[in-house]
């Protein structure tokens, strides 16, 4: 069923997909460690320079916000549209993934498992109140006090919840034995096919049609690239 | 029942309500909370007695036997106080809020100092002086006020806050505390104070921030 079998890979993420992911988390770490230094009283002692940081905090944060929509508006917006409508429609194998009595051993994942689903839709809402909120502190004199005072308590809270999920996220992508094969997908945009049959059975056995067309469209901007 | 799978549309739920309870938080979360800020103990992580530090440069350091605080530009009477004369001065106590344009808030806040306007009163402000510029001995940062805005008479030279002097890295010996407005016009290590013509933009000002700095965008607006 799928094409060049005998490679024993099979595209994972497109260039546009890697594109937004990087993007989103280069932004992300900077706006972090940023404000973090504006956020945390003795950093901000040791550092000084608020300004800077809070040109650098803005920058990254608009980076982190709306870098990766612009790169799935200049690239394959259709397979961002499909990855963000997949984590939206959970069938009942997503829905047993969070079940705490479990006797199958496991739900078989889809191209994303219902963790994935659930981080991107997370991580969907926390950006786009990041960008919210920061906005209304960065131009608090146009908003009143009460406003002004609710985002940076929302901005703070984003922050110390996003810290916990992102930690999680690099624990499965780095450090989790079984997982973490994927940043190869998201370095490369390649994964092995056992690796996908064992992790994403349902992904691999049905892959959609988009992900099916992304295939021959990079293999053959490859061969045009290549020699 | 993995043939025909029943799709439901709980990432969007997940989705949804974030966001709602993102949006009720900006909406409402004033009421919830009081206003307060964060609860003490990420208070005591980011900040110092429920405030945060901003600092522009180094903190500078405070000697009581060399710390000079000079009244000068556009003045009939120069004026240069050392620490001791500073406490020497008629003091008041005043509570309050304290505001930052960052979002935090820190009430029930006992300031004990001098009011700005018994200096200037002392320093016979000449005709032409409309406006005062605060600088601050770290070097780097400055406001200012109109003359009307700086002789409201809760303006204040805070030099205790609690009971105790001000701690070094919230302005030690002497910060500027203007109840109606943010923060950032609340200069620390207040070291100089120039009569001017006209107001000037501070050191956030210039960055951008507002040089009306005033808690009520609607009311309470001094004459300019």
């Amino acid at each position: 069923m799928e094409p060049d079998g005998d490679l024993g890979l099979v595209l994972r993420f497109n260039r546009t997909q890697r594109a937004v992911h990087w993007l989103h988390a280069g932004g992300f770490v900077l706006a972090l460690l940023s404000g973090l230094a504006l956020l945390v009283g003795a950093a901000e002692e040791l550092i000084g320079h608020r300004f800077v940081l809070r040109v650098i905090h803005i920058g990254a944060g608009l980076t982190f916000a709306l870098a990766p929509l612009l790169a799935a508006r200049l690239g394959d917006w259709h397979s961002i549209r499909a990855d963000f409508r997949a984590a939206q429609w959970w069938d009942a194998e997503d829905r047993r993934f969070f079940a705490i009595t479990d006797d199958s051993g496991g739900s078989r994942a889809g191209r994303f498992n219902a963790g994935q689903k659930a981080n991107l839709m997370f991580t969907a809402a926390a950006t786009l109140f990041f960008l919210i909120s920061g906005a209304i502190m960065w131009q608090y004199f146009r908003f009143d006090r009460a406003l002004v005072q609710n985002a940076g308590m929302l901005h703070d809270t984003l922050t110390f919840t996003i810290l916990v999920v992102w930690l999680g996220h690099l624990w499965y992508a780095l450090v989790n034995p079984r997982t973490r094969h994927s940043m190869r997908g998201m370095l490369s945009g390649y994964v092995d096919r056992s690796w996908a049959a064992s992790v994403h059975p349902r992904w691999l056995g049905q892959p959609n049609a988009s992900s099916a067309a992304e295939m021959k469209i990079d293999r053959a901007a490859k061969q045009e690239g290549g020699l | 029942m993995t043939e025909t799978p029943l799709l439901r549309p709980i990432g969007r739920r997940l989705f949804l309500g974030l966001s709602a309870l993102g949006a009720g938080s900006l909406l409402f979360g004033h009421a919830v909370t009081g206003g307060d800020g964060e609860p003490g103990l990420l208070a005591d992580l980011i900040g110092q007695n429920g405030f945060r530090i901003y600092t522009v440069a180094p903190i500078p350091t405070f000697d009581p036997a060399t710390w000079r605080l000079a009244l000068d530009g556009l003045v009939g009477r120069p004026l240069s106080l050392s620490y001791a004369d500073l406490l020497a001065q008629p003091s008041v106590e005043q509570r309050g809020t304290f505001h930052c344009v960052t979002g935090w808030s820190v009430p029930n806040l006992v300031w004990q100092g001098v009011p700005l306007r018994a200096l200037l009163d002392t320093v016979s402000p000449k005709p032409d002086a409309k406006a005062v510029v605060l600088y601050s001995s770290d070097g780097a940062y400055t406001d200012s006020l109109t003359l009307d805005q700086a002789l409201t008479p809760d303006v204040l030279l805070a030099y205790n806050m609690n009971g105790q002097p001000l701690p070094l890295n919230q302005g030690l010996p002497v910060r500027l505390i203007v109840p109606e407005m943010y923060g950032y016009k609340s200069v620390k290590w207040v070291n100089r104070i120039e009569l001017a013509p006209s107001a000037i933009d501070g050191y956030w000002e210039v960055r951008g921030y507002d040089r009306d700095a005033y808690l009520d965008k609607s009311g309470s607006r001094a004459p300019a």
